[in-house]
């Protein structure tokens, strides 16, 4: 062991034989006068010399398994306690879960939207609802939006569109019209889907339709993190109307459910 | 609904999904708050339905599900949402279940 302050007696004879009194920090890397030591405390290294700490201060690190990560902050002293944070690690593949700025946060997502318009409520005759002759006219419109959450995955989605339980009573003849449900897509898609009915009496008498529904389906994938507008439009063309014929309750709808994929 | 923390402040966020944050904490970017009964209407799940009026008729219409409680949500112009909600059910039984004419014009049944 080097001694390289003076000490006691006895000339150049500096073995450990000798050192009962000295004091530690006379050895040349220990330093216990510019702080002095606290009961309880150990000997620390703070990068160029030994120097009074509390116990552990050296010991307290952070660590990584396959599963976590452990860190560690702080000084460990009463001034600058330790602060022990764990994340998960997440290995690859399909997991539930991911983690993002140290949070658990889902990796999938899954929604489902469904959205209805009545245009014509009750019992309303054909030329009340559209003037004959003018076109294909709208009725009703809506509109909402739809999203993939998820920032790192496209999500598949299937957009249905709708026509359900248009009754046409007709109570003279001469009627020709089309009804249509259609849905227009914009932002992050664009597309369109549209499905409709055509009624053509030409017949004398009164007669009913009882048109129970016409549906279409459509898949597309909105990119990570992309929203998509929606216009749900419910029309009608009016082409041809002689005299007494009503419908009732025209409802047009939207639905549009998905999910990330893999 | 929620009892899990006092201390949390209810929002839906810009997908319109129920959110809790601890309370002094900054809310999600495109999160609103939101009372304790919407909250709960969120989570459940709940319609929202809108009337709107059209030449002298009425026209209904209901979205539920993606974002219809998300703080964007705009059915466009003209429609009132019904917030009675006798009124709601309603018009949602009106939607779902639609009644037949009767040969005779005389009206739905």
């Amino acid at each position: 062991m080097a001694v390289t302050a003076g000490c006691c007696s006895g000339g150049d004879l500096f073995t450990c034989d000798r050192l009962g009194g000295c004091s530690i920090t006379d050895l040349g890397d220990v330093d216990t006068t510019t702080t002095a030591p606290s009961p309880g405390d150990i000997l620390v290294w703070d990068g160029s010399q030994w120097v009074p700490g509390p116990p552990g201060g050296a010991t307290v690190v952070g660590g990584e398994t396959s599963t976590s990560v452990t860190n560690v902050t702080g000084g460990g002293t009463e001034d600058d306690p330790y602060v022990v944070t764990n994340d998960v690690k997440v290995a690859g593949g399909d997991n539930a879960m991911d983690v993002r700025d140290g949070l658990y946060v889902p990796k999938h997502y899954f929604d489902a939207l469904h959205l209805q318009a009545t245009s014509v409520a009750g019992l309303v005759p054909f030329d009340e609802v559209v003037t004959p002759g003018s076109g294909r006219t709208d009725l009703v419109e809506l509109t909402t939006q739809f999203a993939n959450p998820s920032p790192d995955l496209p999500m598949r989605v299937v957009l249905e569109a709708s026509l359900n339980h248009g009754q046409f009573g007709m109570r003279s003849p001469g009627l020709a019209a089309v009804i249509y449900t259609r849905v227009e897509v914009t932002g992050a898609v664009e597309t369109a889907q549209e499905v409709h009915q055509r009624i053509l009496d030409g017949r004398s008498g009164p007669q009913e339709i009882d048109i129970m529904g016409s549906t279409r389906k459509h898949a597309f994938t909105i990119p990570p993190g992309g929203i998509i507008n929606l216009r749900l439009l419910g029309q009608m063309n009016l082409i041809t109307y002689t005299g007494s014929a009503d419908i009732n309750e025209l409802n047009h709808r939207l639905a549009i459910w998905g999910g990330t994929t893999f | 609904m929620n009892t899990m923390n006092e201390n949390a402040v209810l929002a839906v966020d810009r997908f319109g999904r129920a959110i809790t944050v601890l309370e002094g904490q900054p809310l999600p970017d495109g999160a609103v708050e939101v009372d304790q009964e919407t909250w709960n209407k969120i989570v459940a799940g709940a319609p929202r339905v809108f009337t709107k009026e059209v030449n002298g008729r009425i026209q209904y219409s209901v979205s539920q599900g993606g974002m219809t409680w998300a703080p964007t949500f705009d059915p466009g112009p003209g429609w009132v949402e019904v917030t009675d909600p006798d009124e709601i059910d309603r018009i949602l039984h009106e939607m779902n279940n639609p009644s037949h004419s009767d040969d005779d014009g005389g009206g739905p049944e």
